[in-house]
This record gives structure tokens, C-alpha cells and sequence, in this order.
């Protein structure tokens, strides 16, 4: 069959496999059960990093306010910096630790 | 393999695993650098910071005399918060911090600026209106906070100071 178009595909290339012993899915499929965990990873990134932006902008209020006196406002703004690091943290524990 | 080898084999070791830095590691570092700023933000509203100019002290002579166009330099009401008292063209006597609200330099008294002279810091072209310490361009974020003074008993004195921004009583 090497004068054949296409050498490569034997006669049993295929359903014809002779190393497929058995039918059905090999050992350790079926084990994914959420294939978007990759896009969530970096969706959690993205988010995170917008937190930090919002955190910076809150640190210079506070202190701004702070130094002219204004300590309900610094509180404010701490309180603020602090709801978002727990935001941060949930986005961080979420998901599979394993996700790279 | 010599103590040498092995240093470079854990150095390329450490420069390889550095390619491996993952999203996830990533997410960690953004976090941590997240808690960092909250626990910022709480030390800035817990008072950690000093602000310039502030807190009282018993009276201080500051000049015995001023003459227009002219200012002076001193500390008040602590030694390391620095102020100027200067007197206007038209009389008017006031003195604010002299520490810039921008990068803490050294903020000047310039009479040949401006319609009526201006407060001036040099760092960053930051200028405030001499009567009332606000900002008039640059980049600080507040005004200088002022210096109370009186004129009694033939010389200049120093009797309080106000916040940033902070209406006179």
C-alpha cells in the first residue's frame, strides 16, 4: 500500500485501531466537570486588579481627608479599602486551587 | 559538582521557575498587595500620620516687627512643623505652614509673583493665594493649613494654628 495517496492511513488507521481494546472513555475522563475554570481564573485577575485600582483611589481620599481634619471620611475610605480586600479574598479562595 | 556549579544550577533553577509564574500567583500577589492598602487605609484614619502644623503650643514671638513685601521663617507650634508670616503690600499680616500639602518641601514667601505675591513651592510649581493658604495651580491636593498670629506687646506672635482648609473662627 506504499504507492497508495495518502501512506500514512493504514488499513486499520481508525475504527480499525488494533490497539483499542476496549470502547468507551479512557482512564481519567469524565474527570472535568467545568471547562470554563480557565476564563474564571482570569476573570478573578481582572477583577483583583480593578480592586487595587479602587483601593489606590480610596487610600488618597482617606488621606487627603484625614490630613484636613476630615477623620469620618478617612474612616469611610478605610472602611471601604477593607470591604474590598474581602472581595479580593473571596475572588481569591474561589474556585479550584489547582486552576493555574 | 563543586559548591560553585551547584550555586549556578539553583540560580538557573530559580530563573527557570520564574517563567512559571502563574495566574494564579499572580491573583495571589494582587491580594496581598489588596490587604496591604486596607490595613494602609486603617493605620492613615487611626492617625498614623503626622499632620504639619498642627497642635498647640504657648504663644511664640515670632517678629518683632514685619515690614510690607517681607516674611519671615520659624517653627510653630512644634519644632519640626516649619511656618511663614508675611506681611501683603497692603498690610495684611498672616503666616501659614510652610510645608508644602503636595511633597512636603519648603514652600516660599515670593513677592514678585503675581498681582499680589505669592506662596510658592519650587518642587513642583505649586502656588497658593497669601490670603487665604488655597491652592492656585500645581499639584497639592490641599491648602497650607494657617498660623494664628496677633500683634501685641511690639512684636508678632504666633497664638494657634487651623486645619487645612479650615475657616478662621
Amino acid at each position: 500500500m506504499t504507492d497508495a495517496r495518502y501512506p500514512q492511513i493504514k488499513p486499520t488507521s481508525g475504527y480499525g485501531d488494533p490497539r483499542i481494546r476496549s470502547t468507551g472513555p479512557g482512564p481519567g475522563a469524565g474527570g472535568e466537570t467545568d471547562p470554563e475554570r480557565s476564563s474564571m481564573l482570569s476573570g478573578r485577575l481582572a477583577l483583583v486588579l480593578s480592586i487595587l485600582v479602587g483601593q489606590l483611589w480610596a487610600i488618597g481620599v482617606g488621606l487627603n481627608a484625614w490630613m484636613m481634619g476630615n477623620t469620618a471620611v478617612a474612616w469611610w475610605a478605610a472602611a471601604f479599602g477593607v470591604a474590598s480586600f474581602l472581595l479580593a479574598l473571596w475572588a481569591w479562595r474561589l474556585g479550584e486551587r489547582r486552576d493555574r | 559538582m563543586t559548591v560553585e556549579e551547584q550555586e549556578v544550577a539553583a540560580l538557573r533553577e530559580r530563573i527557570a521557575a520564574d517563567s512559571l509564574t502563574s495566574r494564579r500567583d499572580y491573583l495571589r500577589l494582587a491580594v496581598t498587595m489588596s490587604g496591604g492598602l486596607a490595613a494602609g487605609g486603617v493605620a492613615v484614619a487611626a492617625g498614623i500620620f503626622h499632620r504639619h502644623g498642627e497642635g498647640s503650643a504657648p504663644p511664640k514671638l515670632v517678629a518683632e516687627q514685619l515690614p510690607p513685601g517681607e516674611s519671615v521663617a520659624f517653627s510653630y507650634p512644634g519644632a519640626e512643623d516649619r511656618a511663614v508670616a508675611l506681611r501683603m503690600a497692603d498690610g495684611t499680616l498672616c503666616a501659614y505652614s510652610s510645608i508644602c500639602t503636595h511633597l512636603a518641601c519648603g514652600v516660599l514667601w515670593r513677592a514678585d509673583r503675581g498681582e499680589q505675591g505669592e506662596l510658592y513651592c519650587p518642587c513642583h510649581e505649586g502656588v497658593f493665594d497669601p490670603r487665604t493658604g488655597a491652592v492656585t495651580a500645581g499639584p497639592p491636593p490641599r491648602p497650607l493649613p494657617r498660623v494664628l498670629l496677633e500683634e501685641r506687646d511690639g512684636g508678632i506672635w504666633a497664638v494657634g494654628t487651623l486645619d487645612s482648609g479650615e475657616e478662621q473662627p
